[in-house]
């Protein structure tokens, strides 16, 4: 960095005499390093001045870090809900890894290998059932968030792309969930694969992309190793690159503040990020933690009955809850087109949420905006009414 | 930049301004005052380059690109097209039951319904899942969106778009037959 710097003031000042020059080398001036310790503080042991020292670029951004401040008003609750959502993804990650010593995704073998692991591995059971818990939490606190921020216009300028970035996120969740659920290969993700891949044929050019995800025409071993790939690399891969952007995002432009609150005073502090607000997160994590742990054991997810593509599909079949309105829009709309049009009605409500900070000029310039909050409103209980509509007719 | 040495003409390079570093520039006496603006690049010569870079890049990302989805797109599967078939006993479809079998590449359930022998679709036309008999209601039920079809596969209610596509059914000897309708 120093070099180049010294090379674009170069051209002002003149160049300096140097003992190579004369006999025709090309040379450049070495590099001043500042001491990384110079006041030899004591809080810095001699492993971290030797990493200092060779790694000194980041001490500013450490600092930078430090500076972050979360704002104290009535609704700071729904700060924890983003750094939960992370939390379990974590948990998602560490025990996608330990399923992943066991299991073998093929036709032949992936109901076996799951079973196995539930029933033969020491702990096999737990470390699923919580792979299973964390990623329903995962999306539960996925939703919490993105409908707390929405409501409290966190999205308003300068925060758009936070909202973007984090919208992707939420749809890569989803992803997750879908590739995933098919993994154990019994009826249940059999037919769950089927309908859910089914649907996008409707759609003009939907059949061809319905044949790659597939792997073929039909749901089939190929498509269990199609979402196998997505599920564990692909989407992996793709969500960390999206979720450092988010991250960096919330370190670059801060924690949002509702509209109006710091002008009318109901701030009542600020407190750090680090370590202040990281530790009373962490004990959120633990709580959560503690959840998922207790609905592991009092309510495991079923091993169901392995896939046969023969069979016909179970009695009561439906989606996970976070597919449930999907699921019965589809079943609602019965007449002709029904589908086409289900499916054209979520794109354009994915598009207008994804579009919202860019639409709601108002909150942008910090005023109240009620329609947004109304249309917010309008999606939060259609899917909460079509998810207990659900619930009434399948329990 | 550690070329620029070799170049033909280095004073058109200089044109460049401050693009160019003199901290490399090997004997270099004296520092160089900033040239304002950049009226001795040629942009014509500059502009045929991009386009060629770009050229090459697109050709290169194509010729990538092009096998890599050849590679995703699976092959298509190739499935026997035998006008009958036998699919398996007799007794493997008991009265008042329905069972799928493989014919060809179509899931066909066939339907003993007090003896009487049907055989039509098993794919549910809605989002293809597979349909089972329901024998208390004498009809075939999707339980995915709740479908309902007539023993001979036409609609009686439900989301689906079409009629399941009939097939015929037979018993000779031991043998259950499976034949094009």
């Amino acid at each position: 960095m120093a070099e180049n710097n010294q090379n674009a003031m170069a051209g002002s000042a003149p160049a300096k005499q140097n003992p190579v020059a004369t006999n025709g080398g090309v040379y450049k001036p070495p590099v001043e390093r500042a001491d990384s310790n110079p006041y030899g503080d004591s809080r810095v042991s001699q492993v971290g001045a030797w990493f200092q020292e060779r790694f000194a670029v980041v001490i500013p951004v450490i600092d930078y870090l430090k500076k972050k401040e979360v704002p104290q008003h009535r609704h700071s609750v729904w700060y924890y809900f983003g750094g939960l959502t992370l939390f379990f993804f974590v948990v998602q990650v560490l025990t996608g890894l330990l399923l992943l010593q066991y299991y073998k995704p093929t036709e032949a073998e992936a109901f076996g290998s799951f079973v196995f692991i539930q029933q033969q591995v020491p702990y096999g059971w737990l470390i699923r059932q919580i792979h299973a818990w964390s990623a329903n939490a995962m999306i539960l606190m996925a939703f919490i968030h993105m409908f707390s921020t929405f409501f409290m216009k966190a999205y308003r300028k300068p925060r758009e792309l936070m909202w973007v970035s984090g919208f992707v996120l939420f749809v890569l969740s989803l992803a997750f969930g879908f590739t995933g659920y098919l993994l154990p290969w019994n009826e249940l993700a059999f037919f769950a694969t089927q309908v859910g891949t089914e649907v996008p044929k409707v759609a003009p050019g939907g059949a061809f992309f319905v044949n790659i995800l597939r792997g073929g025409e039909e749901v089939s071993g190929e498509t269990l190793t199609r979402m196998f790939s997505m599920h564990v690399v692909l989407l992996p891969g793709i969500l960390l690159i999206i979720l450092a952007v988010h991250l960096l995002l919330v370190q670059i432009l801060g924690t949002s503040a509702p509209i109006g609150y710091k002008e009318t005073g109901r701030i009542k502090g600020y407190e750090k990020f680090f370590p202040t607000f990281l530790a009373k997160d962490a004990v959120g994590w633990l709580i959560g933690f503690a959840i998922i742990v207790v609905l592991s054991i009092i309510s495991p997810w079923e091993i169901g009955v392995q896939a046969n593509p023969l069979a016909p599909a179970p009695l009561g079949i439906k989606p996970e809850w976070y597919f449930w309105g999907q699921f019965l829009l589809l079943k609602d709309f019965s007449f002709a087109g029904g589908e086409l049009l289900a499916i054209a009605l979520f794109t354009t409500a994915a598009i207008l949420w994804v579009c919202v900070p860019f639409l709601d000029g108002r909150a942008s310039r910090e005023e109240k905006s009620p329609f947004f909050t109304l249309f917010g409103l309008f999606l939060f209980i259609a899917f909460i009414v079509y998810t207990f509509r659900v619930f009434i007719l399948y329990y | 930049m550690a070329q620029q040495g070799n170049f033909k003409s280095p004073s058109r390079m200089g044109g460049l301004g401050d693009g160019a570093s003199p901290s490399s520039a090997g004997a270099v006496s004296a520092g160089k005052p900033r040239v304002p603006g950049l009226k001795e690049v040629d942009f014509e010569r500059r502009s045929f380059l991009g386009k060629i870079v770009g050229g090459i890049g697109a050709a290169v990302a194509i010729s990538t690109l092009y096998p890599v989805i050849r590679y995703i797109v699976p092959p298509v599967k190739k499935f026997s097209n035998l006008n009958e078939l036998v699919v398996g006993k007799a007794s493997e479809v008991p009265e008042n039951s329905g069972k799928i079998f493989q014919f060809n590449k179509d899931k066909v359930i066939v339907i003993n319904d007090n003896g009487k022998l049907t055989a039509c679709s098993a794919v549910c036309t809605h989002l293809g899942c597979l349909v089972h008999w329901d024998n208390a209601l004498n009809l075939i039920a999707c339980p995915c969106h709740g479908a309902k079809y007539k023993q001979t596969g036409e609609i009686i209610s439900g989301p689906q778009p079409l009629p399941l596509p009939a097939f015929k059914a037979r018993v000779e000897g031991e043998n259950l037959i499976i034949a094009k309708a």
